[in-house]
């Protein structure tokens, strides 16, 4: 393909040769042809040529710019402009070299063998999610009864705190936090009779330790609402982390996830193999639904998308040829090549078996 | 202005019959054709030039599947007009 650009002078050339006129005849009826689809144009006309394409007027509207240089705005006058539109016939000549490229849609899922392959791992991801529930509870009910045991820690930690305020009760302190329980029965009571002389001690150890275990439910209630405190305990307190467990846990369900993929294609069935006899015996018994010439721009992928609907099985059509073609990628121009009959199996663009010893032959022929 | 209606105002400016000028109507064709499926541009003064660009390979998302597509590279025409054509066109009025 040889790109240069040809002017006026060149096509009319071309034309007195091939319409076997003088130059000066041709060069009049082209200048005609031009004038004619001008003036068409000007009395605001759509002018089209048949097999060519269709010449039209669009407006394109007035709209606002900046001059760069001052910054002022100004209008770009709306004006008309000669549209080319080419007719499907010119379009696919044009495009002969790329023709046989087709849109390939990438997220796409891959819709064949998924059926028989999802069965298996989706029973072994419920089982899998088993696990992980069980882990899970597991790990809620640790950390249950790790704040089980927080509050009674806490209790002894937390009540000194508040007490050196009161000295006083310091001494007596340690009596009745042994039975603690009965006098939270007893809560009514002090705080009726404030009057005799031992109740003001009573009620005021009362309110440090209902403090205080208000203090452990807020903190507790704080544990479970909030993550980063929960790790925060469990490390100050129970000397490991929450957070690293989690990670430790997740890598190993990672690990059982991955270990799950691997399985997989194991999983998968071997499927019973018509096709791969089909593929060997591919040269018996062979028959042709016809003979083609090749012209300039034909291709073997073209042919093939022609005779199987897929580009793809030109490997067949050049496996039948070999003689007449000795490079798949340089076909000459005139050779006669015969399509062979292909079993449908072979040629299907939907299965992947095909396409794959489709492309596994392509890779041998073009290596070759 | 269809296929037919041109050929009869060529027919009817060059004192041609129609059948001949319909002949060379499709020569022009064919041979502006042949040229540009060669990919070679074709430069027409005071009218345009007809060239074929080469659209680069692309991946389209469809808006409402978000599935996405490879687009093939293609060979199109393009014809862009000449400055002494849109000068022409200026005086048009705009309805």
């Amino acid at each position: 393909m040889t790109k240069s650009k040809l002017s006026a002078q060149d096509i009319i050339d071309i034309i007195a040769q091939k319409a076997e006129v003088t130059k000066s005849s041709a060069d009049e009826f082209f200048r005609t042809l031009l004038a004619v689809v001008e003036e068409g144009l000007l009395s605001d006309e759509v002018v089209k040529l048949k097999e060519f394409g269709t010449f039209k007027l669009t407006w394109n509207a007035p709209r606002k710019s900046v001059n760069v240089q001052t910054g002022e705005d100004f209008v770009i006058d709306g004006y008309y402009k000669v549209t080319f539109v080419p007719e499907k016939k010119l379009k696919d000549s044009v495009n002969e070299p790329f023709a046989y490229l087709e849109p390939f849609v990438l997220d796409a899922e891959p819709a064949e063998s998924r059926p028989d392959e999802e069965i298996n791992p989706l029973a072994a991801l419920s089982e899998q999610a088993d696990e992980i529930k069980g882990l899970l509870s597991e790990i809620q009910s640790m950390s249950r009864t790790n704040v089980s045991q927080q509050p009674a820690d806490e209790l002894q930690a937390e009540e000194p705190l508040p007490l050196p305020a009161d000295e006083p009760f310091a001494a007596e302190e340690t009596v009745p936090s042994s039975d603690s329980a009965p006098e939270s029965s007893d809560e009514p009571r002090p705080v009726a009779v404030p009057l005799t002389a031992s109740r003001p001690r009573r009620s005021a150890f009362l309110r440090v330790s209902i403090a205080a275990v208000a203090f452990v439910a807020a903190f507790v209630a704080l544990y479970f609402a909030c993550m980063p405190v929960q790790h925060w305990v469990n490390k100050v307190f129970f000397g490991y982390d929450t957070a690293t467990y989690d990670a430790v846990h997740e890598r190993s369900v990672a690990i059982a996830e991955q270990s799950e993929v691997n399985t997989r294609p194991c999983v998968q069935p071997v499927s019973p193999d018509t096709f791969q006899m089909v593929f060997e015996n591919r040269f018996e018994n062979r028959e042709y639904l016809g003979t083609e010439r090749l012209n300039q721009g034909s291709r073997l992928a073209h042919l093939a998308d022609r005779y199987y609907n897929s580009p793809y099985f030109w490997v067949y059509i050049y496996e039948a040829n070999m003689e007449t073609i000795p490079d798949p990628d340089r076909v000459r121009e005139g050779a006669v090549v015969r399509i062979p009959k292909m079993h449908p199996l072979l040629v299907d663009p939907d299965n992947p078996r095909a396409m794959e010893a489709a492309l596994l032959l392509r890779e041998k022929y073009l290596k070759k | 202005m269809n296929h037919k209606e041109l050929v009869g105002h060529i027919a009817a400016r060059l004192n041609l019959p129609k059948e001949e000028a319909a002949r060379m109507l499709d020569v022009v064709v064919s041979a502006l054709s042949e040229q540009l499926c060669e990919g070679n541009s074709v430069g027409i003064q005071g009218f345009g030039t007809f060239e074929v660009r080469k659209k680069e390979e692309r991946i389209s998302v469809h808006p409402a599947t978000q599935v996405r597509t490879l687009i093939p590279p293609k060979l199109v025409v393009n014809f862009k007009q000449s400055n002494v054509l849109k000068d022409k066109l200026k005086g048009l009025p705009h309805d």
